[in-house]
């Protein structure tokens, strides 16, 4: 059971991470071109390398989290859960925000 | 048959469910009320109308996907896409989700939940015959508005009614 | 567009559209007395799988087809920002979907005893299935823009 719980945190805090860093690398390499272009030369198309690195931090995060030595709860389950729905409506309100301002507003 | 064919009957079936069911439940919703209660076989048909409804929804968001993948592959473009009509349908379609979810959750009223439910069905039923309605997306919208405030207040008359036979 | 890109296509809005009726639909299974963990398993593998291969199809229409032969056509034409603020949305917010569908698949098919007593885990598991649900829906809506924006063949 506590194999599950902390596997279970692992992969909720990997999805946070997942998201916080869709998020950041989306508005990043808009405003840093080099960055576009490298993923761009790296990965045929930036969209395509933006998916796997979130994969790749996905799962990197998950199995930190997993590895890590700490208590697992259904309570703390339940917590990330919270934070991951807030971040996740919150991403999406900051992408469609930030592609708005750069269209009408810059 | 070919997918057009196939896709236009599934969406008068879905259609067809939705309307249909959402229609029966009302009037049985009426007849049941007519003692001052719903007991448990009464309650029991009703969700079996509510599934079908659902039914209908899911079949009519379906097919209704399979007409925009043609449109698309067809490149019919802003003229469609666009439209008054279309814009209206997608809007009605939107609300009666949003509802039939509140519904479920307890988070409307069965009066408010039903009156938008039966308009949104007619009004989606409606639009989707009505080709050529020359209107546009406000006046649709505010039609539709008024006639759920109307159907709310007949649904509550009807239900004074219904429950007074009881007293 | 050739059959490859055009599968691609019909597949994409298919699965999404799938993993979102399913997502939609999973809530409802959570609220009553009784749940049905089995069918909440299957629920969430097709959503899952939905997501995921409505991620793998609408990739490679987006990085192979469309770059190449619609985005131009709509930076042309009269409504330029569906591409330049709901496609580059949609595009980035979709990325989240399969890692949350993901979260769900793994609570339901480990702790399907304790959904049934614990209810802050299932209300948990609604709001973040109702976040799946109204992000694919505001997806969607993005989509029906960008296929309405598209004109002329390609």
């Amino acid at each position: 059971m506590s194999g599950k719980l902390k596997l279970t945190e692992g992969i909720i805090l990997g999805s946070i991470a997942a998201v916080v860093f869709v998020v950041a690398i989306t508005i990043v390499a808009e405003l840093a071109a080099p960055l576009k272009g490298w993923l761009k030369n790296t990965f045929y198309h930036h969209w395509i390398g933006k998916s796997l690195i979130a994969v790749i931090v996905f799962a990197g995060f998950s199995v930190l989290a997993f590895a890590i030595p700490h208590k697992a709860s259904l309570e703390g389950i339940n917590r990330l859960l919270l934070v991951l729905v807030a971040l996740v409506l919150l991403g999406a309100l900051v992408i469609f925000g930030f592609f708005s301002y750069e269209t009408f507003l810059k | 048959m070919d997918l057009r064919t196939f896709i236009t009957i599934a969406h008068i079936t879905g259609t067809v469910l939705g309307v249909g069911a959402t229609t029966f439940v009302e009037v049985f919703y009426l007849r049941f009320l007519r003692d001052g209660k719903i007991d448990p076989l009464e309650n029991d048909i009703l969700k079996v109308f509510y599934q079908i409804i659902r039914l209908g929804l899911v079949i009519l968001v379906f097919s209704g996907f399979g007409y925009l993948v043609m449109w698309r592959l067809n490149f019919l473009g802003p003229v469609v896409f666009f439209s008054d009509r279309f814009l209206a349908k997608i809007t009605v379609i939107l609300v009666l989700l949003t509802v039939a979810f509140a519904i479920n959750f307890r988070l409307v009223n069965h009066r408010v939940g039903s009156a938008i439910t039966i308009v949104s069905w007619y009004g989606a039923m409606i639009l989707g015959i009505w080709r050529k309605i020359p209107y546009p997306y406000y006046a649709i919208i505010s039609v539709y508005a008024i006639l759920t405030i109307v159907a709310y207040f007949v649904l509550r008359y009807l239900e004074s009614r219904a429950s007074a036979k009881h007293k | 567009m050739n059959p490859l890109f055009l599968n691609a296509l019909v597949w994409h809005i298919f699965l999404g559209i799938a993993a979102i009726i399913i997502f939609a639909g999973l809530p409802l299974l959570l609220r009553g007395k009784k749940l049905n963990t089995g069918l909440l398993k299957v629920y969430s593998f097709i959503g899952f799988f939905g997501f995921v291969g409505s991620w793998i199809t609408g990739g490679y229409y987006y990085s192979f087809y469309y770059g190449k032969a619609i985005k131009g056509g709509i930076l042309a034409g009269t409504t330029p920002w569906v591409h330049e603020i709901l496609m580059e949305s949609k595009e980035h917010v979709f990325l989240f979907l399969p890692f949350l569908a993901f979260v769900v698949l793994v609570i339901v098919n480990f702790f399907s005893k304790e959904l049934v007593t614990n209810a802050k885990l299932r209300m948990n598991l609604i709001l973040l299935s109702v976040a799946i649900v109204t992000l694919g829906i505001v997806i969607t809506l993005c989509g029906f823009a960008i296929s309405g924006s598209v004109v002329g063949k390609h």
